[in-house]
């Protein structure tokens, strides 16, 4: 049974597994490719570049209707916010499974 | 009490706002905290905004005149706090309060066709002919593959970012979105997505803007998907996952139907764009950036001011105040979604 990890307000677009990219800079939201979750502090137009190119979002604070989780619901893919401590728990290049309907993050 | 009396449409009012408010406690906002400068300029612009609609009534034009060039009904629905904001410190009664709130709602009201505060999960604003002239577009192209799905969805994901840095959050001067219509028995619902005055050179002379100013973005999905609209003009999509259950789309820039493979280089257009404006917010200071926001807020009345022959910018005197004003601390702090719906009940 995946281990669960981390949990948080579920945004919804169901369940993905991929490849973790930690970015704390919006300015490296550019470097994301294809296929990965993004792991990012809070909302910021500029990580819409990232998420655009991602499989999923994690987001630590903001609401289910903040900006970037909004853009998460257009992309149509999983999306899970609130999660405290996402960004110093999660690590570019690990692996988790992401279920944007129920807000948890197992590890893959 | 009747569902159309005066009371019974202000306390609707005030639920609205409780359901909006709700989730819209966040402590870090791009470019800031839009609550922690209100106190340099909100007074004045709703000071102003009264007068407009006060003077063009008393030119002779009707409530739903003085609407008619705001096209999008979230633009007035989303400026009646303003006005409550002046009145309260401005010392009116409660009375008079609530007879603007109706007064504004009626403008609101009078450019959609369906329940005002969309309680329906419906926010209708074409006429059933121009709905139905969109359903037989959408009738007459094949249905889309998961490829052109992917597509149109980055594209509806860029498209949000892309206003979001251009307006921050004022979301009523660039997006309307509406719908779902069923004008078609044999066709699924529609949704439509607007994005108005992409291109406002007025904010960002030097910026790479999008060349064009209206771009409309229709789509229906199959079963189980299912959309729902609320009165904050935002669009739910529930019961199953999206890019596979894309069933029509289409996609209009300036008036004119586009193919899909137009909407890529938009994409890329976008993306150049977000962090050429990104940069440039990065440059100002907080009261730059504050000035910035109040001539969003100007921008977003200038309906009423152009109806006015009158010049729609921020007065000398509320730029010197934004220039020398501080940030309120107080109005940082993270509001809980409790406080937050408290704050709405309290409105009016």
């Amino acid at each position: 049974m995946a281990t669960k990890i981390l949990h948080g307000e579920p945004v919804g677009g169901g369940v993905v597994t991929g490849r973790v990219r930690v970015v704390i800079n919006p300015r490296d939201a550019v470097t994301v490719e294809a296929g990965e979750i993004v792991v990012i502090p809070h909302s910021s137009p500029e990580y819409a570049i990232g998420v655009m190119q991602a499989a999923g979002l994690i987001c630590e604070y903001g609401g289910v209707i903040c900006h970037i989780c909004t853009v998460a619901a257009e992309l149509g893919i999983p999306c899970v916010t609130e999660v405290k401590g996402a960004t110093a728990l999660l690590s570019t290049s690990m692996s988790v499974t992401l279920d944007g309907d129920n807000g948890i993050v197992y590890a893959a | 009490m009747p569902p159309d009396s005066g009371q019974a449409r202000v306390d609707r009012y005030r639920e609205s706002l409780r359901k909006g408010w709700r989730h819209n406690g966040d402590s870090y906002v791009w470019p800031i905290k839009l609550s922690a400068a209100m106190h340099l300029f909100a007074k004045a612009y709703g000071d102003e905004l009264i007068e407009d609609i006060n003077a063009l009534e008393a030119s002779g034009k009707s409530l739903a005149e003085i609407a008619r060039p705001f096209y999008n009904p979230a633009r007035p629905y989303r400026l009646i706090d303003y006005a409550i904001y002046s009145m309260r410190r401005n010392r009116c009664s409660l009375k008079e309060q609530r007879q603007m709130v109706l007064r504004m709602l009626d403008m609101m009201r009078s450019l959609k066709d369906s329940d005002e505060f969309t309680e329906d999960g419906r926010s209708i604003i074409y006429r059933p002919t121009q709905a139905k002239g969109i359903a037989d577009h959408l009738a007459s192209l094949p249905p889309a593959s998961l490829a052109e799905s992917q597509v149109v969805h980055r594209f509806c994901a860029a498209m949000w970012a892309y206003t979001e840095a251009i307006w921050f959050r004022a979301h009523d001067v660039t997006k309307e979105f509406h719908g779902p219509y069923a004008p078609r028995d044999d066709q699924h619902p529609f949704v439509v997505k607007e994005y108005m005055n992409l291109s406002p050179r007025e904010l960002w002379p030097d910026e790479p803007l999008l060349e064009c100013q209206h771009i409309v973005i229709y789509k229906s999905y199959r079963p189980p998907v299912r959309a729902r609209v609320d009165c904050h003009n935002r669009v739910f999509h529930e019961g199953g996952a999206l890019i596979p259950h894309l069933d029509r789309y289409s996609v209009s820039v300036d008036g004119v139907w586009q193919p899909c493979d137009v909407l890529p280089p938009y994409v890329a257009a976008i993306q150049r764009a977000i962090p050429a404006i990104a940069r440039v917010v990065e440059q100002m200071n907080w009261n730059e950036v504050a000035l910035k926001y109040a001539d969003i807020f100007w921008f977003r009345k200038k309906p009423l001011t152009d109806q006015r022959g009158r010049d729609w910018r921020v007065p000398e005197s509320v730029r010197d105040a934004v220039r020398a004003g501080k940030e309120l601390d107080r109005r940082r702090v993270a509001l809980s979604e409790d406080d937050c719906e408290k704050l709405a009940l309290l409105t009016i």
